[in-house]
């Protein structure tokens, strides 16, 4: 039977934050996530870069519906259902492409790229036929951005993205500002999946207390690489007390990060000795330019600290080794597909781009020395939870006693659970049919 | 019956598919038994491991300088993936996956330079627990003839297929 009420339980006076299991087990929670918090909330759709021009366009399922993401070529950005009016079959099988138009490939309908109906058949459809335009193509109900990020939302009612993503947009801010030029997708992304509920990956990617021990051969990898210098010498430092590596904490609305500060190598903008004496000149320029435009603070805090950030539910963007923009789409209780770009500035020299390419590799991606390992553990934790009848799930680590504490937006130390609570939080308030004013 | 000059052709270009393939198939010995310092130590010290991502445009031509592959390896990362490989805390392939690497269609060309390129299909099986799956593709490779055995400078291996929905990830070798 389905849970009904809360999936939570908390004990403040044990410092106890506990997650049901059959939030990642039960077929009916899942049918009621894809319409209480996927029907809701904002969702990733694609980068501005990807539809540079007018014409462009990307095809990509978001929360199981097909979407065409296309730049129009009168009236900006917009979002489509990929699906004909005419008899519903998928419009649009490129998965990139330029258009002048839009031809259904069954009857041969017409749209413009406006998402028109063009009455090829005037003789067969009157004037009238479209007066009210019910055949032109359906657009999402929502479609906005925030320094280039593309949004969808199925919920006509939804408050603003910018409201919506609260203290994520700063995050945001960070990465967009890395060069006046702005950012660029670099090439295709990987496309993968995982055989595990999606919010595990969620939890995954904003938790530094898994990094030692899943990641030790990622680090033993790392010492290699920086020898003896003073990188190596900061890491050892860090790598004493790893808690004291970085900070974790909720940034309203279920989205959270952590950032951290290892000395581990960040195209924008920390140097490590193997990338050689001509990258450091190159490193050296983009932090004085940094520096000039938004100060010594600011810049030290886009170049040498790795954020990750999840935005809520089913976005993460890594801005530590690399710029990864993962969007994960859940397929079913058990299963994800996980689409992950690589991208960074528009002008980053090519000797920087390669570096890029080259971290992102190492502990990136399907092939990486990390992402594996962890596909692995979100396996075993849903087989955890799919084959024992145990029912509860921790994330007490640094729980505040204090029950008066906003645990949306609570912080601590980043291998602590504060911006895992936070995450749970408002998905369980979602679930149980509140969305804290963000839905009208 | 002496060699005509066409003869003594085909004999050439039999040779050397001969010994390209022994050679090949070598290699896939060693990876299907996990015997990787030794297949590593069959890379030039130069060498290049690369996988193209899946999708990806011009997998044949593309620039891992520029572009998002799977894996682009120098010869350092290559030895450092091997090593990793080889730890239990490599949890993705920690217990070990049985494999079954195949290579077929192999076309060997003597270049200029001295080096034969060498372009194949191949078909890696993997199993693990219950889990089965398979990646397929092409292969492009440049060997260094080097003591009646060769030294491989490149390794390319382009992915036929359009994404890893169905795979899920590549911890493996090809």
């Amino acid at each position: 039977m389905t849970r009904a009420g809360s999936f939570l339980d908390i004990d403040h006076a044990r410092a106890s934050f506990r997650v049901h299991r059959d939030a990642y087990r039960d077929p009916e929670v899942f049918a009621r996530e894809m319409k209480l918090i996927f029907e809701r909330c904002w969702l990733y759709l694609g980068h501005a870069s990807e539809v540079d021009k007018p014409g462009d366009y990307a095809t990509r399922c978001v929360a199981q519906r097909d979407i065409i993401f296309m730049h129009t070529r009168a009236e900006g950005v917009h979002a489509f259902y990929n699906t004909c009016t005419h008899r519903g079959v998928t419009l649009c099988r490129d998965k990139r492409g330029s258009a002048k138009v839009l031809t259904c490939p069954y009857h041969g309908w017409v749209f413009n790229t406006s998402g028109q109906w063009m009455n090829t058949e005037a003789e067969k459809y009157p004037a009238s036929f479209n007066s009210d335009g019910r055949y032109n193509l359906r657009r999402v109900e929502r479609l906005e951005e925030y320094r280039g990020f593309y949004f969808v939302n199925f919920d006509q009612n939804a408050v603003s993205l910018k409201d919506y993503l609260a203290g994520a947009a700063e995050l945001l801010d960070l990465i967009a500002d890395q060069s006046p030029a702005g950012l660029t997708l670099i090439g295709q992304p990987h496309e993968y999946s995982i055989p595990a509920n999606y919010k595990y990956l969620a939890e995954n990617s904003f938790d530094a207390y898994h990094g030692v021990p899943t990641h030790s051969s990622y680090f033993e990898f790392l010492n290699t690489r920086l020898g003896d210098s003073e990188q190596q010498a900061r890491l050892d430092e860090i790598m004493k007390d790893y808690a004291k590596g970085g900070l974790g904490a909720g940034l309203g609305n279920g989205h959270g990060l952590f950032e951290g500060w290892l000395p581990n190598g960040k195209p924008v903008a920390s140097w490590i000795p193997p990338w050689g004496p001509e990258a450091k000149v190159e490193i050296d320029r983009i932090r004085r330019e940094l520096k000039e435009r938004f100060g010594e603070a600011r810049m030290k805090r886009i170049c040498d600290h790795q954020k990750n950030v999840v935005i809520f539910p089913n976005l993460v963007i890594n801005d530590h080794v690399a710029i990864t923009i993962r969007s994960f789409q859940p397929e079913g209780v058990d299963r994800m597909r996980v689409t992950a770009w690589a991208a960074g500035p528009k002008d980053e020299l090519r000797m920087m781009r390669k570096i890029r390419l080259d971290n992102f590799l190492t502990f990136l991606g399907p092939a990486g020395f990390a992402t594996p390992d962890d596909n692995e553990m979100l396996a075993l934790a849903q087989r955890g939870a799919s084959h024992t009848p145990v029912e509860w799930i921790d994330f007490s680590r640094d729980m505040p006693t204090d029950p008066s504490v906003d645990m949306l937006t609570s912080r601590g130390a980043w291998t602590d659970e504060h911006q895992l609570r936070a995450y749970w939080l408002r998905w369980d308030q979602m679930m149980n049919g509140t969305s804290g004013g963000l839905n009208r | 019956m002496t060699d005509t000059p066409q003869s003594s052709r085909l004999s050439d270009q039999a040779t050397l598919r001969y010994s390209v393939e022994d050679f090949l198939y070598a290699e896939c010995e060693l990876l299907d038994a996990w015997r990787l310092p030794e297949w590593y130590a069959l890379f030039a010290e130069d060498a290049v491991y690369e996988i193209t991502t899946p999708g990806m445009d011009d997998p044949d031509g593309a620039n891992p300088d520029i572009d998002l592959f799977l894996v682009a390896d120098d010869s350092e990362r290559l030895r450092q993936r091997t090593i990793r490989l080889g730890k239990k805390t490599a949890y993705v392939e920690s217990p070990r996956s049985t494999l079954s690497h195949l290579i077929s269609n192999v076309r060997a060309a003597p270049q200029p330079d001295g080096l034969v390129t060498v372009r194949a299909r191949f078909i890696v099986h993997r199993s693990r627990g219950d889990e089965i799956v398979h990646f397929f593709g092409h292969v492009h490779y440049r060997l260094r003839p080097q003591d009646d055995t060769f030294k491989i400078v490149s390794k390319r291996c382009i992915l036929d297929f359009n994404s890893l929905t169905h795979q899920g990830k590549l911890a493996i070798l090809l």
